[in-house]
């Protein structure tokens, strides 16, 4: 039986799910950086958040903002969506993998990305 | 990176305002296309500011065109702007260029010098020699020679025994050792010699340590004269040579004498004060002078100094309070009371520190009558140690 290039790609899909290769995958970066004690964020793409007091928060390894108002910030990061409520939020620094977030801070929240 | 956000903000940076539904796409595109940018804030749902730096500011049209917002300058700052609305006063820069020139030219000359450590050596003979070196105001800091400067000032000053020679931007520090000479008591122990009298009076007591004494209780001794002379005599042996010692105790008498009058003026102030500011050069004042000439005015002068071409520079600030003069007349027991307290302060303040072991033995007051007042003299009868002691000649 020849499948089709379609077809061969959904078959592909459909048997690395089965086996949750991603998930095993992140499970050895785990157990590896462990061993060796090496940071988590370093080995995996997970994002660190580093807050000062409720005034200040650095966000390393961002996607992209979703949204951005004076009172509400929501960004996607590689596993999550973090969510800040505030007043007067500003976005004082902005490159490649960082984002400093500064204003009058009342709470982060986190959403998961898969539901 | 807050630096180099620094160094940015110096060059030029704008502000830059975007409208627009899609703000957080715009931000989200210019991560992604590298243009920098930082400070965003959010004004109203919409709209956005940020800064940019000003070389980056033509990367944002087709990501406007893309999110389709507008894009207005808010604010512009730094040294490209400025330069930029200046760009036709070409004088005004040449003269900062210029200024900028001399001022660089002129610390390359030595503006100042400063002697430190000297003690017998006056000022006067270590800056000589220090012409005499070649370091002199004036000269280009470029040619001198530290080492060739401290050498030869060593040879010109024999008494220094060490030189240090520092140039402080526009000052040069010259510091030096002097070398140490030997004092009275430290002469008087190795050397043979006479004690005789520096100051004139009567003797009430000699204690001879060492030597002969030539004058006796009770006799005057004239300034000059030999007290005790750093000779044994004897009947069995030939002089002895020795050096001097010994304790002399004199009455000298110190006049003071002023005449008083009877009329005499006060100054009573009026309270109102005045200022002006003024520059002095080498103790020849120059102020604005704006005073009433035909009033009269109490002086009080503060000013701050310093030396520039080893002349002395002050700036002054004047206080000049106003007063007038009133006419009193004093009483003979107030001149009387006034003339002991300034005997007494002129004793205590010139005679008494000038002398060795001194104390008062008696005071005695006479007066004199004149046109318009009255003399007075004081006549304070002083104890005290006199004797110097002198090396033998032969």
């Amino acid at each position: 039986m020849k499948l089709n290039k379609k077809e061969r790609k959904k078959f592909c899909s459909t048997i690395l799910k089965n086996i949750n290769v991603k998930e095993k995958i992140n499970d050895a970066k785990s157990k590896f950086s462990e061993f060796l004690e090496i940071p988590q964020e370093v080995v995996s793409n997970y994002t660190k958040i580093t807050c000062i007091e409720d005034t200040d928060i650095l966000i390393e390894g961002y996607k992209k903002i979703v949204d951005y108002y004076d009172n509400y910030i929501k960004i996607k990061t590689n596993n999550l969506f973090v969510i800040i409520d505030g007043s007067n939020l500003d976005i004082k620094e902005i490159t490649d993998s960082e984002l400093v977030i500064s204003g009058n801070i009342y709470s982060l929240n986190y959403k998961s990305d898969k539901g | 990176m807050d630096f180099d956000k620094r160094i940015k903000s110096i060059t030029g940076t704008v502000v830059v305002q975007i409208e627009g539904f899609f703000t957080e796409r715009f931000i989200n595109l210019c991560k992604i296309n590298n243009v920098k940018i930082w400070d965003i804030r959010n004004i109203v749902n919409g709209v956005i500011r940020f800064r940019i730096d000003i070389s980056e500011f033509k990367k944002l049209k087709p990501i406007a065109k893309r999110t389709k917002c507008k894009v207005t300058i808010k604010n512009k700052e730094g040294l490209y702007f400025t330069f930029h609305k200046y760009r036709k006063r070409k004088i005004f820069a040449l003269l900062a260029i210029v200024l900028v020139i001399v001022s660089i030219a002129f610390s390359t000359f030595i503006w100042n010098i400063e002697v430190v450590g000297n003690n017998y050596i006056s000022n006067e003979q270590i800056l000589n020699a220090l012409k005499e070196s070649g370091v002199y105001i004036g000269k280009n800091k470029a040619f001198i020679n530290n080492k060739a400067v401290t050498n030869n000032m060593r040879v010109l000053l024999s008494d220094l025994s060490w030189v240090g020679f520092e140039l402080d931007g526009t000052k040069a520090i010259i510091k030096v050792v002097e070398k140490t000479k030997m004092d009275e008591d430290d002469i008087q122990e190795n050397v043979n010699g006479n004690i005789i009298a520096d100051k004139s009076g009567v003797i009430t007591k000699i204690i001879p340590e060492n030597g002969t004494a030539l004058l006796k209780e009770g006799s005057y001794a004239q300034e000059g004269n030999i007290l005790i002379e750093g000779v044994i005599y004897s009947k069995l042996l030939d002089p002895t040579y020795v050096t001097a010692k010994g304790i002399v105790m004199i009455d000298k008498k110190y006049n003071f004498s002023k005449e008083y009058f009877y009329e005499n003026t006060k100054k009573e102030y009026k309270g109102k004060v005045r200022y002006t500011v003024g520059i002095s050069v080498d103790s020849k004042e120059y102020m604005i002078n704006y005073l009433n000439k035909s009033l009269k005015y109490d002086i009080n002068k503060s000013s701050k100094s310093f030396k520039l071409f080893g002349k002395l520079i002050s700036f002054d600030l004047y206080k000049f309070s106003e007063y007038e003069e009133v006419n009193y007349i004093k009483s003979y027991d107030d001149i009387i009371n006034e003339a002991k307290n300034e005997a007494e302060e002129y004793i205590k303040s010139e005679v008494l520190p000038n002398a060795r072991e001194a104390g008062i033995v008696n005071s005695v007051l006479t007066t004199k009558d004149t046109e318009n007042g009255i003399i007075v003299d004081v006549q304070y009868t002083i104890n005290e140690q006199i004797g110097k002691f002198v090396e033998r000649n032969n």
